[in-house]
């Protein structure tokens, strides 16, 4: 029997001219985490939106469980739930905002036993919570409600749309446990992005990766973006920035996207022949307790990137460190 | 100025006295405002939902249409009313000239594009959200748009009483197309404009005072509704 959950067929969406998912093929499974990573714009949403059954796809088909399914399909309405980067709460009480996927269902069994327990779940106590509105709640409040009403659904694929946003501490770490608690109850599916790179790769069983709403093969650690320009005595094509230069190898169109992984960049190594690189300055170090090594987020080449390095050589907000790679490694996107 | 405080006085005694031509405009009007009312929030909501929750082509002339409609005078409305209703009028079969349906099928050209628009802009500034957190939680077509219009169900009330102002208050389709048949067709507003014709300010005044009235019972229920 197919284990995969999820079949997407060259699946194309559009929003007036721009296009936010282009021509995507790819199989999600049965069970288990999967994460989804991507710089901003780089189709994330879209994607849920189509798995989810929210949207559909303007080329292409969303297949669930091996069945072209759409939006109100009866297969898939009760079985997949997707909460949005911002939670929206209906005009009502919290109690009434859980209990709506219910009451669309007609499941009337112990409806008051069942929104408290959701509301437990997400850290909310529901005698205290139930009788409020969408206005007496803080934004992590209303986040947590939101995903109490959907988890109150018990759907087989949670799809989850950068859960932890604009949340504070306490709302992260509470809704971080709720989807490892939902996650960890066998045929559970979890689909999710999260601006927090670190978390989302150790919970995820696969990661799938974004750019420009393309599938890319790996994680990106820095791209650069045209125009590059050829040195006339060189030959080398070089990205030129406030930053510096930046050699690349010679691109298919002087306006290409040139993205290197994460995996090829390394810090405080000096540039040699075979490897080229840039200046970054260090904005955060961040050290966990028993991890041999530091989180360090840069920013060099206009770009954001995090890379790790041993706890003992870390360095601190402000300093200015080489980052590498092999010419090689750069690839064009 | 002593005869509009006395007319004052002598409407109250009308009306404690149940004066039955006052009670008849009054029921003539309530019986019209009733059966407009309804086929304008029956056919507007819907096309008030269409007009401001959907994406289509022409959407922005349709807004354009409706929104100009807003602005019909009441006498071009029974102008034409009559004119399709009386005899040599292609539904002067239907014998309603005169009568309070023909009152009522002005009234709801009146209310319509009230309600529709808005409906519409109600629909229009609700947040895009509401549809995606729907469809997620497992709400068919019918449930969307029965959630979505219970969303904006203050909206849609503020649409209803807005359009009930006008119908209520309104003397031109009432007069042309109702004929101000005493008994029959007479309303609050048509038998305002004849008391006050006569000199007879006593009544206009107590069927000015009913109207207000009504507005008042209709304001009190709609706040028990919105609490």
């Amino acid at each position: 029997m197919d284990s995969a959950l999820y079949h997407l067929e060259g699946v194309s969406r559009c929003y007036g001219a721009s296009r936010a998912l282009d021509r995507c093929t790819l199989v999600i499974p049965k069970g288990g985490v999967m994460g989804i990573a991507g710089p901003n714009g780089s189709g994330k949403s879209t994607l849920l939106k189509l798995l989810a059954f929210i949207e559909r796809p303007d080329e292409g088909r969303v297949l669930f469980e091996g069945k072209e399914e759409v939006p109100f399909s009866p297969t898939v309405r009760h079985r997949v739930t997707l909460m949005p980067q911002t939670p929206f709460l209906m005009n009502r009480s919290v109690f009434q905002n859980v209990c709506y996927g219910l009451e669309v269902k007609k499941d009337r069994v112990d409806v008051a036993g069942r929104v408290a327990q959701a509301l437990s779940r997400v850290g909310l106590d529901a005698k205290r919570f139930a009788g409020r509105y969408r206005h007496e709640l803080s934004g992590g409040e209303a986040q947590r409600v939101a995903l109490a009403a959907r988890l109150i659904l018990d759907p087989e694929v949670l799809i989850l749309d950068e859960p932890t946003a604009s949340v504070d501490a306490a709302s992260s770490f509470l809704i971080h446990q709720a989807i490892l608690a939902f996650a960890a109850r066998p045929g559970k599916t979890v689909i999710l992005t999260s601006h927090d790179a670190a978390w989302l790769e150790g919970v995820s069983d696969e990661m799938l990766f974004f750019f420009r709403g393309r599938r890319v093969k790996e994680k990106m650690g820095v791209m650069l973006f045209g125009p590059f320009e050829q040195d006339p005595l060189s030959g080398a094509w070089l990205k030129c920035s406030e930053e510096g230069v930046i050699p690349v190898p010679a691109p298919p169109d002087p306006d290409a996207v040139a993205a290197v992984p994460q995996r090829s960049l390394r810090m405080g190594h000096e540039a040699s022949d075979r490897e080229v690189g840039f200046n970054a300055e260090v904005r955060e170090t961040a050290r966990r307790k028993a991890q041999p090594d530091a989180q360090v987020t840069l920013i060099g080449a206009g770009f954001p990137m995090t890379l790790s390095c041993p706890v003992a050589h870390a360095p601190e907000p402000g300093e200015i460190v080489r980052v590498s790679y092999p010419l090689s490694a750069v690839q064009w996107l | 100025m002593d005869f509009i405080v006395d007319g004052f006085f002598r409407a109250l005694v009308l009306l404690s006295h149940g004066d039955p031509q006052t009670f008849s405009a009054v029921a003539t009007t309530l019986k019209a405002a009733f059966l407009s009312m309804g086929a304008s929030l029956l056919l507007g909501v819907p096309a008030g939902f269409c007009l401001g929750y959907y994406e289509f082509r022409g959407k922005k002339t349709a807004r354009t249409i409706v929104d100009t409609m807003l602005a019909l005078p009441t006498v071009f409305i029974g102008l034409l009313v009559y004119a399709f209703l009386s005899n040599r009028g292609p539904l002067g079969g239907l014998g309603l000239l005169f009568t309070i349906p023909a009152i009522s099928v002005g009234q709801t050209i009146l209310a319509l594009p009230v309600i529709t628009a808005l409906t519409a802009a109600c629909l229009d500034s609700l947040d895009k959200g509401l549809r995606l957190t729907l469809i997620s939680l497992g709400a068919d077509k019918g449930q969307l748009f029965m959630t979505t219009l219970w969303e904006v169900r203050y909206g849609i009330v503020a649409a209803a009483m807005t359009a009930m102002g006008r119908v209520m208050t309104e003397v031109g389709i009432s007069m042309m197309v109702g004929g101000n048949i005493k008994w029959h067709t007479r309303t609050i507003t048509t038998a305002i404009a004849l008391e006050t014709g006569k000199g007879m300010f006593a009544e206009g005044i107590a069927l000015g005072l009913v109207l207000l009235s009504i507005a008042l019972v209709v304001n009190i229920s709609v706040s028990v509704f919105r609490r």
